[in-house]
């Protein structure tokens, strides 16, 4: 049962020893002052005790109770505290994976997945952590070392006798925590059912003004916050049920305790004093019959999320790296031969024999409609699928010879989704280098373009971008992304269709900034525009994954087809653009 | 000062919702009351029977008497059971209505809102307002009503009865009172604190993992999972620490502190008993002395609920505030000037109009009679759909005017202008119901013949082998495009609308259904004054009117043969398109 946690057990083992043994001190030191109670009850109306004594004997079970707020502070520390690092470690786990995984990865997991399991599942399990063995200890040992004591402090049969309806108790609140359970889940579907509702409202508020729906989704709308309502109440009738029965089985074995005890006192075998410390502990044995229904419903929910949870830790990751790799030199020549790809999901291969090379310091620009593959050919240099390294040669060595950090290493990329995070833009920027000087970076961002755009934010670099920042246009998070592949300087610089957002004159000046920063450099620009890749010393056209057409800007116009009809289009268009 | 303005504002909605609800409310109260003086009775009988009937060698009279009386506290608890279980039903029933009614009215207010508010903020998080806001409210009403009323009212009834039954007892206790204050005032300043900042540090990191993976690609290309991971750790060890604080909190406060207290409680009572019977000073009797012990006991239980869940409800009071917020925005005053039946003249005229700073659109301005179609093209952004909305009332323009049929349409009344339209947009956006109710929108002047002849005439023939019946799942994933778009064609066909608004409608179809589509369009467009937005030049060859769009300005006007003749942006677009397809 606990095999699948056995991880973090095992790695807070000390802990928990601590943990559990101050727990089970605490516990038995608790024990204590009822049986005091009840000495002293006797001690006092039989008259057999005089002041000092009395004084004294109070003052020592104050100090009792010190040591047990000592212990149950130390108990409680340690537990807890045990719970809070896995909390810690399990999301520490998960996100050293995630940043492992090659993007197939993230293809077959949602992203609202992953972030369930590092959020709600990883509370989950600390929960069990926490919560979850105080209550198993609480519903095994607690209860044990109650009975012991009643059994030798008071009597063996009056315990027996007295315990019996508590199992019931046990029993009915699993009982009824079951019932609760599955209609909880009918709670939790009103409740996506009421969300998917509003979402829909939401999404479609033009339809429902335009078709003056509001009524009709409002009844709608009420009609299944209604349901969440009733199904609610469900719930409630359940839990309330609860209510009764803690009441009612206690209040029994008290009827016991006191018809037999008074027999029993009556016989001479207990004193009155006995009969109270025993029913001090009566009440002490109420809570655990609670705590083994709390205890399996955390295991319960700590079981789903841990599986959850090992189904992404065990995941094999895609691209696995062999050892004796070498670091691939600076300004390498590329090489692709008879390259073929595909990704893991797609049926045939997105790229098809291409044989393509960059000498070092070279340029090459990529062409191609939408789907040709011209983002997936730009990736293969970055690794960030798992793939065939074989016919792809840096340097004349394969691929698999180096290290892939050592190849990202000289690559600055530019996506063609703008990835910015809600950071400042200095931030964002030197994501490429960290230790970059403001000066380095407000080169990048000249060379970006990006310096008008920066004096309009008054807070400059720091501005924060993002959800709780400013909302950067399409344009400007473009050449944020831009600034940031320029800041590193890259031996090879890939630029995936990323000015798509900008307008005329301000892809002219990165260009510039590109054919005076990039000499001797390699740079390779994928774009639906040719004003981005005419000036290339190599242009590849690409349909379908495959090379259709290939050549400097000239002898492609010359040749009259695909390539030439999309410039003169272009050029047509950029006379509005202009004006 | 403002913060506390806005406190007693919540106060009072609070107060004025669970007004609303005040006959479950008064219910749950007096079982509450009831049961709280049941269990006041209970430690009495006990008590009774250890002073005068269990004694050594003790009679079978005696032994009568304590079945009788074991029997009545039996049945004091089987009652007790019952009335806490009635008071939490009613307690529950009242908090569950009352987030229902709060619900309703956010709802209610949130879909008045203008539609830049539905623009500017994620679907989710408005959803969220509605749904997750109001559902921590109601968490709010329960941990008030159920626990902390219940637990209150039992405080201080408990202790009259200490005051009646034994006074110095009573008073004894007061020098425990501010010893629990600051149990009280510390847990509640460290939940304050710390549960912010564990919140604050939660949104971070969630938001971290979730921006991580959105952008993997770059974290990897730039080889910075160390540097990334290094900035996670940090907000993850926050976290923890933050927890700790908790933690440390916790183990050495709250609850805790409050049990221990409780054995210390046992103590003075023990105390004065003690002495009182020792010095004999004064008299005492030991049930006596069990019943007190057992009511501080008790006393102590319910402190404890109290203290414990005021932390929680300090989270939720954070809620209610976000929600009352919510509901003292404005909506917007709607005119009583109505539509009552339009021809169909619309006019735009020097219409400017801007998002945020920049003019979207620039000096609009044109005509359309009734009856006549009028297309708008461009590039993304070039101001073709928010003419549109313009003319939804969806925005206002920021200068200019918009007439329809003569009458400036910023002073009629939203909803019968709309009346007189109807619109395709680029998402078919189906409900998930079947196709009859889609298209009649539940409007019950349309019978199932009318609905399967605005289908036909469509061109969505081909949909009726599904039959009107035909229910349709999340999203209308179980219908093609171009099948969702028809019954959408069909929903606008059917109301015979004056105005015809297609938005992109057949942007998402490929050019096969596109082809039945067009027959549509055609039908659609009779007798009625037509405004379409295309991406695709093809499908607006036969409009009257095409218009063209360029960064907010119109560029070119004219129809197709005209704007092809003139040989400049239009014929361009439509001829690179000609050469795509």
């Amino acid at each position: 049962m606990l095999k699948k946690f056995w991880w973090f057990i095992s790695y807070y083992r000390k802990r928990y020893v601590l943990a559990i043994g101050f727990l089970f001190l605490s516990d038995i030191v608790g024990l204590i002052p009822p049986y005091i109670t009840g000495k002293l009850t006797d001690l006092i109306f039989e008259n057999a005790i005089d002041l000092r004594l009395f004084l004294i004997i109070l003052a020592i079970d104050l100090l009792i109770i010190g040591v047990k707020y000592i212990f149950a502070m130390t108990w409680s520390y340690f537990t807890f505290g045990a719970a809070n690092e896995i909390d810690y470690k399990a999301r520490e786990n998960l996100m050293t994976k995630f940043l492992k995984q090659s993007l197939r990865f993230f293809e077959e997991h949602s992203t609202g997945s992953l972030m369930g399991k590092s959020t709600n599942d990883v509370t989950s399990i600390s929960e069990l952590a926490g919560r979850g063995t105080l209550s198993l200890f609480d519903s095994t040992v607690f209860p044990l070392l109650i009975i012991i004591m009643m059994m030798v402090v008071v009597d063996v049969k009056l315990t027996l006798a007295s315990i019996i309806p508590l199992p019931i108790l046990a029993y009915v609140v699993i009982l009824i925590g079951n019932k609760i359970y599955v209609r909880w889940d009918k709670v939790q579907r009103a409740f996506d059912k009421l969300n998917t509702n509003v979402l829909e409202d939401v999404e479609g508020i033009r339809m429902i003004r335009v078709f003056n729906l509001q009524d009709l989704r409002y009844r709608e709308f009420v009609a299944s916050g209604k349901d969440l309502c009733d199904r609610n109440l469900d719930v409630v009738k359940y839990q309330a049920l609860i209510t009764p029965v803690i009441r009612i089985i206690p209040a029994f074995t008290f009827v016991i305790a006191i018809s037999y005890g008074s027999l029993l006192i009556s016989r001479g075998e207990i004193s009155i004093g006995q009969l109270v410390s025993f029913t001090y502990y009566l009440n002490m044995l109420v809570w655990p019959m609670y705590a083994f229904g709390q205890f399996i419903n955390i295991k319960q929910q700590a079981n789903a999320s841990m599986d959850r949870i090992q189904e992404v830790l065990d995941y094999e990751e895609d691209i696995v790296e062999n050892d004796n790799l070498v670091d691939v030199k600076i300004n390498p020549d590329i090489k692709f031969e008879k390259h073929c790809f595909k990704y893991a999901t797609s049926k045939d291969n997105i790229l098809k024999d291409l044989d393509i090379e960059i000498k070092h310091g070279k340029s090459l620009g990529v062409l191609g409609k939408t789907g040709s593959g011209k983002s997936t050919l730009l990736k293969q240099l970055l690794r960030l699928y798992s793939m065939n390294t074989n016919t792809v040669y840096l340097d004349g060595d394969t691929m698999d010879k180096y290290s892939i950090s050592s190849v990202r290493e000289l690559i600055g990329y530019v996506p063609q989704k703008q990835m910015i995070f809600s950071k400042t833009i200095r931030d964002n920027i030197r994501l490429s280098k960290p230790d970059a000087t403001d000066e380095e970076i407000m080169e990048a961002i000249r060379l970006a373009d990006f310096e008008k755009d920066l004096k309009i934010f008054p807070k400059g670099l720091d501005t924060l971008c993002g959800e709780k920042g400013v909302s950067l246009s399409g344009g400007q998070k473009q050449r944020i992304a831009i600034a940031r592949a320029f800041l590193k300087n890259p031996d090879i610089l890939i630029l995936d269709d990323c000015m798509s957002a900008v307008d005329g004159r301000t892809e002219k000046n990165i260009m510039n900034s590109i054919s005076e920063n990039r000499k001797g450099k390699t740079t390779i620009i994928a774009s639906h525009r040719i004003s981005q890749v005419k000036d290339l010393d190599e242009i590849i056209v690409l349909d379908a994954g495959k090379i259709v057409e290939r050549g400097t800007h000239e002898i492609l116009v010359e040749k009259g087809k695909w390539y030439s009809e999309q410039y003169k289009n272009q050029i047509a268009r950029s006379h509005f653009d202009e004006e | 000062m403002k913060s506390k303005l806005r406190n007693e504002f919540v106060t009072k909605k609070l107060r004025m919702y669970a007004k609303e609800e005040s006959k479950p409310l008064l219910v749950g109260l007096f079982f509450s009351l009831v049961r709280t003086a049941l269990e006041i009775i209970g430690p009495l009988i006990i008590g009774y029977i250890l002073d005068n009937h269990i004694s050594l060698n003790m009679a079978k009279g005696d032994f009568l008497k304590i079945g009788k009386l074991l029997a009545v506290y039996l049945i004091i608890y089987v009652l007790s059971g019952l009335f806490s279980n009635l008071a939490l039903i009613s307690f529950e029933l009242a908090a569950n209505r009352i987030s229902f009614n709060v619900q309703k009215d956010v709802y209610k207010h949130v879909m008045k809102f203008p539609i830049s508010y539905f623009d500017n903020l994620p679907a989710g998080s408005i959803v969220s307002r509605i749904t997750n806001d109001t559902n921590k409210l109601k968490l709010m009403f329960q941990l008030v009503l159920s626990d902390m009323t219940t637990s209150t009212i039992m405080i201080i009834c408990i202790y009259g009865m200490i005051i009646i039954t034994n006074f110095p007892v009573a008073i004894l206790f007061l020098t425990l009172v501010p010893i629990i204050y600051i149990i009280f005032k510390d847990l509640r300043y460290k939940t304050a604190k710390y549960t912010s900042l564990n919140r604050e540090y939660v949104g971070d990191i969630n938001s971290s993992i979730n921006e991580n993976i959105q952008n993997m690609e770059v974290i990897q290309a730039f080889n910075k999972e160390d540097y990334i991971k290094s900035e996670f750790d940090e907000i993850n060890k926050n976290i923890y620490k933050t927890n700790m604080e908790m933690t440390k909190a916790k183990s050495y406060g709250g609850f805790r502190a409050i049990d221990i207290l409780s054995y210390v409680g046992t103590i003075l009572v023990l105390l004065y008993f003690g002495i009182g019977r020792i010095t004999g000073i004064y008299q005492v009797t030991v049930g006596n002395m069990y019943i007190v012990i057992d009511y501080i006991s008790s006393i102590f239980n319910n402190i404890s609920t109290v203290v414990t869940r005021f932390g929680e409800l300090e989270q939720s009071y954070a809620s209610a505030t976000h929600i009352f917020d919510l509901l003292k925005l404005d909506t917007k005053k709607e005119s009583y000037n109505k539509f009552n039946g339009i021809k169909g003249d619309v006019k735009f005229e020097n219409v400017y109009f801007a998002y945020a700073d920049d003019d979207v659109l620039k000096d609009i301005s044109f005509e359309v009679k009734s009856g006549e179609s009028i297309a708008f093209v461009g590039s993304t952004g070039s101001g073709k759909s928010t003419i549109i909305n313009l003319l939804l009332k969806f925005y206002e323009p920021r200068l200019g005017n918009i007439y329809i049929d003569g009458n400036d349409i910023s002073k009629m009344n939203r909803d019968s202008l709309r009346e007189e339209m109807a619109v395709v947009l680029q998402d078919a956006f189906l409900f998930e119901t079947d196709i009859r109710h889609n298209i009649s929108l539940d409007d019950e002047r349309f019978s199932d013949e009318d609905i399967e002849k605005a289908l036909i005439d469509v061109g969505g023939e081909s949909l009726l082998k599904k039959g009107i019946n035909q229910r349709i799942i999340e999203k209308g994933n179980n219908l093609s495009q171009g099948e969702k778009q028809l019954v959408s064609f069909a929903r606008a066909y059917i109301r015979n609308p004056k105005i015809l608004i297609l938005d992109e409608a057949t942007s998402n179809i490929d050019t096969e259904t596109e082809k039945i589509i067009q027959v549509g369009i055609n039908k659609l467009k009779e007798n009625r004054t037509t405004f379409i937005v295309a991406h695709r030049l093809s499908t607006i060859r036969d409009v009257d009117k095409i218009i063209v769009l360029n960064r907010g300005k119109i560029i070119e006007t004219g129809n197709h043969e005209s704007l092809m003749q003139q040989n400049g942006f239009y014929k361009n677009m439509y001829d690179e398109q000609i050469r795509n397809e």
